[in-house]
């Protein structure tokens, strides 16, 4: 017979549970990632009695938590994205930021250099222009290394965050690793889950998400394996971690006199398989976090900004400089480099220059051998008959070098610093003068080393790789630019310059060059190899490879920066305001312009003042600041881009949240009715006890 | 649908969060009065940004390139206005003195005069501007643009720029006989001393006063040749330039004004050029005359005044007053020149100027925050920040707890 009092008591001990649960919810009313909880009451098993079945009250099944799965996976792909895209917006604005002001920067820099150059087109002789230009000239440069610090700086930054992520990565993984091992243990019977350690694993996954995109695949025994980048990177697996780690990029650059580091490394992340020595470099594949935001960043938006930057500021170097060289100074020597872009000193030209000044009236001429062993510029001054001598004097100071040079003396020749000057024939007049003066090469304060990859297993080392302007079409090579047509020919190269970081690779036979960010191959001008020098040319550049003492492995890969590392190394050279060269050649002589024009001349300064709207850059479209605003715009709109995503995933994730915590989650109001609802049968099974009671009571006293 | 308290809250925060970044956004705005502060904001009106300030920064440079051009050539101006007065003086006097009624006393107080005037003339033409450029010496601005003719520098008064001379202005003296092919196509036998040089173009003797160390003419009167370049001038960029290239010639561009002016074609009555000697680089209205200079034609004037006589041919004094004329024109024409670059400066600098207009007012519609939608949204951002910390407060408030005693 169905007893009153168990069956009450059964009552009793259901509710008291439903108001646990209950209490469990309002208690975690605010917990992270809570499912509200549900207990199950079913009616328990009816015993026959004499007119029919008859209830034996009421059991706990069991406590469910109110969950969809697809919505908690939903949940977290969007969080990832967000995460990704809250983190590219941290650094995008940064670098935005600093772009907004036309008035202020490198552009502001680059205006007031030509502004300068304007000055001294305008006022050649006077003393202050060159000094202001070359002021000028220095507040480019500090320009750009404030932007060089910047980018060091957000490279920085992504290298902090990335070794950081990794770590709470790696922890958040090992906690996972210990929840599935107890959940594998208990989860042993399905109905009846231990719904707060589920909780806490999804939530565990959710943190997982902030940093890294994951999927999560169930296993039977309830443990579950992670993965990320679409299955790519095993994060556990058989319930192991398989931690990441981070290590700087295998691209690496030495300088060629003292072997240090050139650049601060970029990090890169890396995984090894247990087990297994073999370790993968996996940051390509990482989309999704914090992780695949940094890394997004920095290859999509910072890396670009870097090229483009680098083309403005390589190509405004290279033109002005190939300019400079057409000019002469007050002193009459031929102008050298402005800037730099490699911080290297000049390397001095094999041969010396000379020529007689345009003034003379005689017909002599000096003749000029051997390769000079420092820089110099030398006037010679003809004293006329009858002393027949020539007074040496420094083109610059007009100090004396050596008066009274006797013209038998100079018939026979004299030398300084490596070179011999000597009567170059016909007849001097008193007062002809003649200047010999040495150059430097245009393509040495060009040139930049590769990158190597140091997995590779040749030899060659990235100081065997140099990578300059295509010299192709030059007259002479090296060369200091005196001809005409090979400033014409540097531009036409200049033009062709892409904003590219390129990486070749190695097949045995033949040189692959591609965009490294984007992957593209980029087709070869031509490829040719002269004693053991492999010459590439392609956009305007030309990669030489030097295999003489090293040799390249198949499958062997090397990176190519060229525009990037000019900016790093960017300076201005010239420092000397006697120096300028801003008076023109003289375009009827032979070789054209191998003499100066007038000292109150300005052509040369107006040409390289000129240079300002010149369209040089990208194909002849776009002139050195227009470049600069390429970049601009780029940087604007990969930032305005990533905060329209951002507020896309902010919906979705907003969404999705809502939907469920509509599902999921704690409702104040409806745990109170809850709570008066099983209070109030709480004390109905009570009474039915206490009815139990007062029958047992009835019979009792009934029988006394 | 249900709702969940987490919902009711993430709501509130939600809207709160929404607001506020919204009231900072129109915040920037309104209080740097721009619309596009970052690249971001706009990166296509942040490109044309970058564009259209380079753009008014380069016109602003092209005026200032017009101001200094114009300095320099109104400096030219007035010196050409003065120089035009002085030899309009020298021509009246030459007049003047040519008149019969004239004695000998009269001439001599007229050449007096007339000396002085000399003079005048002859620092005008070697002005300098305020960065002691001498105005008239071309490209080679550090030197005088006349200078006396003296032992040290007689050899070097063949320069040009172009290709060397092969014939000089002088043959210095070496006590042999010489013919001279003169410019009248007459050749004449002179014998210079040692201490002489002959002009090669008008056969006349000179002789090295050995106190001034200057060649002299018989009445003591240095001879002055131009010393300044032959070719080759300075421009200043006004305007767009299609090539943006100064070519290395007097030719210049259409957007380029010249700033420098050679002596030899403004003062001369002759120049000289690389070609074959006599030849004038820049043609004249009128047939050579017998001297190359405005001083030559004035010194000889003075010599005739001042012997009270008056020669025959080509030293005439009505010759000599044909080259006065010959100047005056030549001065004109440079003069009417410097005028017309001073006009186009002008309104280069005024076409600038409108273009510029031009340009600040797309940049302004580019850039600038409109006041009156920015506090309009402004207040509307407000108002809803303030609606939605109301709505969330009242909603807080409601809770069946409160009703369980």
């Amino acid at each position: 017979m169905a007893d009153l009092l168990l069956t009450a008591s059964s009552g009793l001990r259901a509710f008291q549970q439903a108001l646990n649960v209950t209490g469990h919810n309002i208690a975690n009313v605010n917990t992270e990632g809570y499912n509200r909880q549900r207990l199950d009451i079913g009616s328990g098993t009816p015993q026959l009695s004499a007119g029919g079945y008859v209830g034996t009250g009421a059991r706990t099944t069991s406590i469910n938590r109110v969950y969809q799965e697809y919505l908690s996976n939903q949940l977290n792909s969007s969080y990832t994205a967000q995460s990704k895209y809250n983190n590219i917006d941290v650094y995008s604005t940064q670098l935005n930021g600093t772009l907004g002001n036309p008035e202020v920067g490198i552009s502001a820099g680059m205006q007031s250099m030509f502004k300068a150059w304007n000055a001294m087109s305008n006022d050649p002789t006077n003393s202050t222009s060159p000094r202001f230009l070359l002021d000028s000239h220095a507040q480019l440069a500090m320009q750009v290394e404030n932007y060089d610090s910047l980018r060091s700086d957000l490279h920085d930054q992504v290298n902090g965050q990335l070794s950081s992520s990794v770590t709470q990565v790696n922890r958040i993984m090992n906690e996972l690793v210990a929840l599935n091992q107890s959940l594998g243990s208990l989860n042993q019977r399905a109905e009846l889950p231990a719904n707060d350690l589920l909780d806490k694993r999804d939530q565990l996954i959710k943190d997982l998400n902030k940093y890294i995109d994951t999927k999560v695949f169930q296993n039977k025994d309830g443990t579950i394996d992670v993965y990320s980048s679409d299955g790519k990177i095993p994060l556990i697996t058989d319930n192991r971690a398989i931690p990441l780690y981070t290590k700087e990029s295998p691209m690496e650059k030495f300088d060629l006199v003292n072997g240090a580091p050139i650049k601060s490394q970029q990090l890169e992340i890396y995984i090894q398989m247990p087990g297994t020595s073999r370790e993968t470099l996996v940051s390509g594949n990482i989309r999704g976090g914090e992780i695949g935001g940094a890394l997004a960043f920095r290859k999509d938006q910072l890396m670009r900004a870097e090229d483009e930057l680098g083309l403005s500021i390589t190509g405004m170097s290279i033109a002005m400089n190939a300019q400079h060289r057409q000019g002469y100074d007050a002193s009459g020597v031929r102008g050298a480099d402005l800037f730099s872009l490699n911080g290297k000193p000049p390397v001095l030209m094999a041969n010396a220059s000379s020529y007689s000044n345009s003034s003379n009236t005689g017909s002599g001429s000096v003749s000029i051998t051997g390769t000079p062993a420092a820089e110099f510029a030398y006037k010679l001054t003809y004293n006329g008959l009858p002393a027949d001598t020539y007074d040496i004097t420094d083109a610059y100071s007009n100090a004396v070098i050596t008066a009274g040079v006797t013209a038998a003396a100079l018939a026979g020749g004299v030398t300084y610093h490596g070179v011999t000057i000597a009567n170059g024939g016909g007849v001097s007049q008193k007062g002809d003068s003649f200047v010999v003066y040495t150059t430097t090469d245009f393509h040495k304060s060009l040139e930049q080393s590769a990158y190597k990859d140091k997995r590779n297993s040749g030899t060659l080392t990235n100081n065997d790789i140099s990578i300059n302007l295509n010299k192709q079409g030059l007259s002479v090579n090296p060369t200091d630019l005196s001809n005409p047509a090979d400033l014409a020919q540097v531009q036409k190269q200049l033009a062709l310059l892409q904003p590219r970081t390129y990486s070749m690779s190695f097949d045995g036979s033949f040189y692959t060059v591609s965009d490294a960010r984007t992957g593209q191959i980029i087709t070869l001008d031509s490829t040719t190899t002269a004693a053991n020098v492999t010459t590439l040319r392609f956009e305007g550049l030309q990669v030489d490879i030097d295999q003489n003492t090293r040799q390249m492995n198949p499958g062997d890969k090397f990176e190519f920066r060229f525009l990037d590392d000019a900016v790093s190394q960017f300076s201005s050279s010239l420092s000397n305001p006697d120096k300028v060269a801003y008076r023109g050649g003289d375009l009827s002589t032979t070789p054209v312009g191998s003499k100066p024009l007038a000292i109150g001349n300005n052509v040369n300064a107006a040409n390289l003042a000129s240079l300002q709207d010149k369209k040089l850059l990208n194909n002849g479209q776009n002139t050195f600041k227009a470049a600069y605003s390429v970049m601009v715009g780029n940087v604007g709109s990969y930032h305005q881009t990533n905060e329209v995503s951002m507020q896309t995933q902010d919906a979705v994730n907003s969404q999705l949240t809502q939907v469920k915590d509509s599902i999921s989650g704690v409702n104040l109001d409806e745990e109170a009715a809850n709570m008066l609802r099983f209070q109030q049968a709480y004390q109905a099974a009570a009474q039915i006890m206490q009815a139990s009671q007062r029958i047992f009571d009835t019979i009792i006293g009934a029988l006394n | 649908m249900r709702i969940s308290t987490a919902q009711m809250n993430f709501n509130g925060i939600q809207g709160f969060r929404k607001h506020t970044e919204d009231l900072y956004n129109i915040q920037e705005k309104l209080s740097s009065g721009k619309r596009v502060n970052t690249p971001g904001d706009d990166p296509v009106a942040a490109a044309r940004i970058y564009t259209l300030d380079k753009s008014i920064k380069q016109l602003d440079q092209w005026n200032a390139n017009g101001v200094y051009a114009q300095g320099k050539l109104e400096l030219e101006d007035i010196t050409l206005t003065n120089f035009t007065e002085v030899i309009q003086r020298v021509r009246e006097l030459t007049v003047y003195g040519m008149n019969d009624t004239q004695n000998i006393t009269g001439r001599r107080a007229i050449a007096a005069e007339m000396r002085g005037l000399l003079e005048n003339l002859k620092a005008l033409a070697n002005t300098q501007d305020s960065n002691g450029e001498y105005v008239f010496s071309g490209d080679k601005s550090t030197t005088p643009a006349y200078q006396a003719v003296t032992a040290s520098n007689v050899s070097q008064l063949s320069t040009g720029l172009q290709a060397p001379q092969p014939t000089n202005y002088f043959t210095v003296g070496t006590g042999a006989a010489i013919t001279i092919n003169r410019f009248d196509g007459v050749p004449t036998t002179v014998t210079p001393a040692a201490n002489q040089i002959v002009d090669n173009f008008n056969a006349k003797l000179y002789t090295l006063n050995p106190a001034t160390q200057t060649y002299e003419d018989a009445s003591g009167e240095a001879l002055y040749a131009y010393t300044g370049a032959h070719s080759g001038a300075r421009f200043v960029q006004l305007s767009p330039d299609n090539d943006h290239v100064d070519n290395s010639n007097d030719n210049g561009d259409a957007a380029r004004v010249r700033v420098s002016d050679m002596g030899a074609k403004t003062f001369g009555n002759y120049s000289k050029s690389s070609a074959t000697p006599w030849q004038p680089s820049y043609a004249l209205d009128k047939t050579p005359q017998l001297n190359y200079n405005a001083f030559d034609t004035i010194r000889e004037a003075i010599n005739q005044l001042e012997t009270g006589q008056r020669a025959t041919g080509t030293s005439s004094l009505d010759n000599l007053l044909v080259e006065m004329d010959t100047t005056l024109n030549a001065i004109s024409k440079t003069h009417a020149d410097v005028g017309t670059r001073l006009q186009r400066i002008d309104m280069q600098n005024s076409m600038n100027q409108d273009f510029k207009l031009g340009l600040s007012s797309s940049l302004a519609l580019m850039q600038d925050q409109d006041l009156v939608s920015g506090i309009n949204q402004y207040q509307k951002i407000l108002t809803s920040l303030q609606m939605s910390q109301q709505t969330f407060a009242k909603i807080s408030e409601l809770s069946l707890f409160n009703y369980i005693r």
